[in-house]
């Protein structure tokens, strides 16, 4: 056996065919020569050669790979099979493609947030410092993690289960280089951050202890690898360069290795600098030096042989005695009543293996429970070519009886099969791949555009992909080759004798099948279920009103990119605001100190003059706005005046209050002329000049919070970058590069980031639910798809067993209502059945979900009547065409087919 | 496998002679199918007639086998012909072959004489 040979058989054929011929012509020629007539002599050649054929054919077969040629046959016919049955070819390539694709994105996406390891030294030690409870003076972050910077360095110093203690905090960050100005993530790091992690420099020096000895001595930073190829071209000469980070110059000392970046995963930090230039990062955090400001995020890496256990007894001592210490710090003297909750934080250590994440805190149930279902959709998947696979060998029954008659060997049969379903599984992977990356493109589109750099991958991940497709794959092989493995078992006399149907194995396959559509419409009811109960909660979101009016409203951020003092913010502020107002097309503008709908708030107690009333101290959500603000939105100012560009700059300090705020605290009756601070025993020098509509402030879910909002221009101190909303008459979309050159022109030092509408603001609050509604509702239809073809599939096939049955009877007089009852009614069981399992599970799964729900209960029995009532159309729509078809039987041939 | 029997069944020598008879031939210089056929059949004053079912298929293998090399040619009528050429390995094949098959002979030979005593 030779590969040449065999890729030049054609060729030596035809050498032969030509060397035959010469034979011919010299033999002829001899017989002449020997006096014979020219026809009588070529007569004799041919014969004396013999068979010339037959030559041909020994040295072609010579040629031969002989395996390789069945097998190229094989799928040569296995494609014609498939082309012969475009249905059951689309229908199994579907199943694959969804079961492959549906898995493999949710698992890229379940993988990178909540499974990959950071890359740095023994990630499986690292641990995240947390404590739970109130943070009495102060919480800038997620309010578990964070610490106060010499609550940190009391841990880092006095522990015996750490080998190192570190920590950092990403703040967003006005980059101004050569390149322009834009806004980036920045962590500032402890100087022993990339010790501790242990991750290397790719260039240059990393930051070192050194680097934050002394406050604001050390102006230097690190860049990201991969940040550093995009933004600087990789270049070398990056080292000992300056760059200008809120203002102020940073020399770049080195790059981290590739593959970094930070530990908050999903949002790649830009660059690292020591926490020493906090002032200059991050103006609006209280200080490095602050008692009870928490803003600090601390992580530790175990010592080896330490178990977390262990570390957090030792560290809840140490934590326990660190309280002791600070209950003597000047703050709880003047805030006494402070106390009881600091002693009630409860310490704790987390693993820390796989960075800290507020996006996996945020989807890890979402994405869990997708993740569920997509494990649904994969058995659904399964379950369809297993059944369509058996159909398919059992329609073929006599036909491979014929060929095993005619001499085909058992191997050949299950070659030819197994080179068909091979075929329908490599369609179905290649298919699931593009539809997989497809679908966590989408999934990622899906997240909330806010985190614009947010780093994730839409490239699938190999391994899954490699077990969907073994699984589905393995599926499709098994089920491809049991109809051949059967057949080749019985003889093919009795499989051709054998009327099709009537057969015991014909009835034990039916049953088979019947399992697997009812196990199909079982696992489309669970989809149907949740994504019925997702998509009610996202419709519950969406008709929250909120108080305002959304649409046509852009919104952005904007901050100098150099330091402004209060005086030069005063006049740029001002003079945005009312530019942007005079852009054609924009009906008014406002600007807040917060952004709405972000997730983020200012809150605390609120210090009302003269109030008596003991109980509950009062409360609000705090914000800053400029004159323009409730205009801009559409809230309504109810009561009193709003605030006046004639007031701004003025030295005045007041303030609007909502109708919650007043109704909680003033009995409904507007508060206009009472004085109240922010804080509990703050002076209460904020006059009430107004009172607004209940609108919302940082998200779309729970009552209307109540809100004191202050003129900007009394907070401009407090103030690093403001959120501008801009009300345009038409569609905002057209407007956006004119508000951005708008802003260039009046001050170009002011940098702009995060433009988007109101509305899509407001929708990322509704990130999850749509994630949920859009990939279940997805999933359900497609299952739903799934398991109808199956039920018809099957249905089809019972008709097409029963027609002599279905002859004989309507030859004897049943009327075409009787055979549609007959062949509904077999499928009656199969239906209900599936059903009523289905909606068992999903009553019984319903508390893993009730969640991510809002508005809606987990047994919302409007969702189940809506979903068993989808999937009983489905089946009446499946059972329909068959069973006409069966009615309209023609009882005389179907009696005369044999 | 059909097709294999059928040809080794039609062949009139032993097996293994014909290429020996093949090579044999191109020994005196190159030639093409016909030729070898007719200086075989010439050269055995017609006792041995040989096969065309199997003078191809071996003049392929041998080929295959390195033992003889082929190359197109013009015939002394003018025709295109296929010319074989005995390879270096063939001629070593032959020698071989011709000491094994005269030992046979030999073998054969003293076997069968008492016989006719």
């Amino acid at each position: 056996m030779s590969w040449r040979r065999y890729f030049q058989r054609a060729r030596r054929d035809d050498d032969l065919a030509n060397e035959i011929a010469h034979y011919v012509a010299a033999e002829t020629d001899d017989n002449v020569a020997r006096g014979m007539s020219h026809d009588a002599a070529r007569a004799a050649a041919l014969r004396k050669f013999g068979n010339r054929a037959a030559v041909r054919e020994v040295v072609y077969d010579m040629n031969t790979v002989g395996w390789f040629d069945i097998v190229a046959l094989d799928f040569r016919f296995g494609l014609r099979q498939l082309r012969l049955n475009p249905g059951f070819a689309l229908a199994a390539i579907l199943s694959l493609a969804l079961g492959i694709g549906a898995n493999t994105a949710i698992f890229t996406l379940v993988d990178q947030l909540l499974l990959r390891l950071l890359p740095v030294e023994n990630p499986r030690e690292l641990v995240q410092l947390r404590v739970d409870g109130v943070r009495p003076g102060g919480n800038w972050g997620d309010g578990q993690h964070t610490f106060p910077y010499p609550t940190y360095l009391a841990l880092r110093d006095r522990n015996a289960v750490f080998s190192g203690v570190t920590g950092q905090r990403v703040e967003s960050v006005n980059l101004l280089d050569d390149d322009g100005g834009s806004s980036i993530a920045v962590a500032l790091v402890a100087g022993n951050y990339f010790q501790v992690l242990g991750v290397r420099s790719h260039l240059g020096r990393l930051l070192q202890p050194d680097d934050d000895r002394t406050l604001n001595g050390h102006p230097v930073a690190v860049l990201q690898y991969d940040f550093w190829q995009s933004r600087y071209q990789g270049h070398e000469r990056i080292v000992g360069a300056t760059i200008r980070l809120n203002g102020a110059p940073f020399t770049v000392v080195g790059v981290a290795a590739p593959g970094f970046e930070g530990t908050s995963v999903g949002i790649p930090t830009k660059a690292f600098v020591p926490i020493a230039v906090q002032t200059t990062i991050a103006p609006t955090i209280p200080r490095l030096s602050d008692e009870r400001a928490a803003w600090f995020y601390p992580f530790a890496r175990l010592k080896p042989n330490v178990t977390l256990a262990q570390a957090e007894a030792s560290m809840k001592v140490l934590y326990r005695q660190r309280l002791g210490e600070e209950l003597y710090q000047s703050y709880f003297s003047k805030f006494p009543e402070a106390r009881e909750s600091l002693l009630k934080q409860v310490f704790s250590l987390e693993p820390a293996d796989r960075g800290d994440s507020g996006l996996r805190r945020r989807f890890e149930r979402p994405l869990l429970i997708l993740e569920g279902l997509a494990a649904v959709v994969l058995l659904i998947a399964c379950t369809n070519i297993a059944g369509l696979l058996l159909a398919r060998g059992a329609a073929r029954r006599s036909d491979l009886a014929i060929r095993r008659a005619i001499g085909a060997g058992r191997g050949r049969i299950i070659g030819q099969l197994f080179a068909e379903s091979a075929l329908v599984a490599v369609a179905g992977a290649a298919a699931g791949l593009v539809l997989g990356t497809w679908l966590t493109r989408a999934l990622i589109a899906l997240l909330p555009p806010g985190t614009s750099d947010i780093s994730l991958s839409a490239t699938p991940d190999t391994r899954v992909l490699v077990f969907t497709i073994a699984v589905t794959a393995l599926t499709s092989m098994l089920f491809g080759l049991l109809p051949a493995w059967q057949n080749s078992q019985v003889a093919p006399v009795s499989a051709l004798r054998e009327e099709s149907g009537s057969a015991a194995g014909g009835r034990a396959h039916m049953r088979v099948r019947k399992l697997f559509v009812a196990m199909e419409v079982a696992l489309s009811a669970v989809l149907l279920l949740g994504a019925g109960l997702f998509v009610r909660s996202l419709a519950n979101l969406q008709r929250v009103e909120l108080g305002m009016r959304t649409e046509n409203v852009v919104t952005f951020a904007a901050a100098p990119a150099i330091p402004y003092d209060s005086a030069k913010r005063l006049v740029a502020y001002r003079a945005l605001v009312e530019e942007l107002g005079s852009v054609p097309g924009v009906t008014a503008v406002g600007a807040a100190r917060n952004a709405l709908f972000t997730g983020g708030r200012q809150d605390g107690p609120l210090n009302i003059a003269g109030r008596t009333e003991t109980g509950e101290a009062p409360f609000s959500f705090f914000n800053a706005v400029t004159p323009g603000y409730f205009a801009a939105l559409g809230i309504p100012v109810t009561a009193g005046i709003d605030f006046s560009w004639r007031d701004w700059g003025a030295g005045k300090q007041q303030a609007l209050v909502n109708q919650a705020l007043t109704d909680a605290y003033f009995g409904g009756t507007p508060p206009i002329g009472q004085m109240v601070g922010q804080g509990t025993r703050s002076p209460t020098q904020v006059e009430i000049v107004g009172v607004f509509g209940n609108a919302r402030y940082d998200d779309v879910r729970g009552t209307v919070p109540h809100q004191t909002f202050f003129n900007l221009d009394s907070w401009l101190d407090r103030i690093a970058r403001v959120n501008f909303y801009v009300r345009t008459a038409n569609d905002p979309a057209q407007i956006m590069p004119v508000l951005r050159s708008t802003v260039r022109r009046i001050d170009p030092n002011f940098v702009v980031s995060g433009m988007r509408t109101l509305n899509e603001q407001v929708d990322t609050r509704m990130a999850n639910e749509r994630m949920l509604s859009f990939l279940a509702g997805g999933f359900a239809v497609l299952a739903t798809v799934l398991a109808v073809l199956g039920l018809h599939g099957v249905l089809v096939f019972q008709v097409a067993n029963r027609t002599r049955e279905i002859g004989v009877r309507m030859a004897l007089g049943a009327r075409r209502g009787i055979v549609v009852r007959l062949i509904a009614t077999e499928m009656i069981a199969v239906v209900l059945g599936g059903l009523a399992s289905g909606v068992a599970i999903a009553y019984f799964s319903g508390r893993y979900v009730q969640s991510q729900l809002f508005g809606v209960e987990a047994d919302d029995p409007l969702v189940f009547v809506a979903a068993v009532t989808a999937l009983l159309l489905a089946a009446a729509v499946a059972t329909a065409r068959p069973a006409l078809r069966a009615s309209r039987i023609d009882p005389l041939r179907a009696l005369r087919r044999v | 496998m059909a097709r294999k029997s059928r040809t080794d069944a039609r062949g009139d020598m032993l097996q293994g002679t014909l290429d020996m008879l093949i090579l044999r031939t191109l020994i005196t210089g190159p030639a093409h199918g016909h030729t070898i056929a007719h200086v075989i059949e010439k050269g055995s004053e017609a006792v041995l007639q040989v096969e065309h079912g199997s003078l191809y298929p071996a003049l392929h293998r041998l080929e295959d086998q390195g033992l003889i090399a082929s190359f197109w040619g013009t015939s002394e009528n003018n025709r295109r012909a296929k010319y074989y050429r005995i390879a270096p390995a063939g001629r070593r094949h032959l020698l071989a072959e011709r000491n094994r098959w005269q030992q046979l002979v030999a073998a054969v030979t003293r076997l069968l004489e008492p016989a006719i005593d």
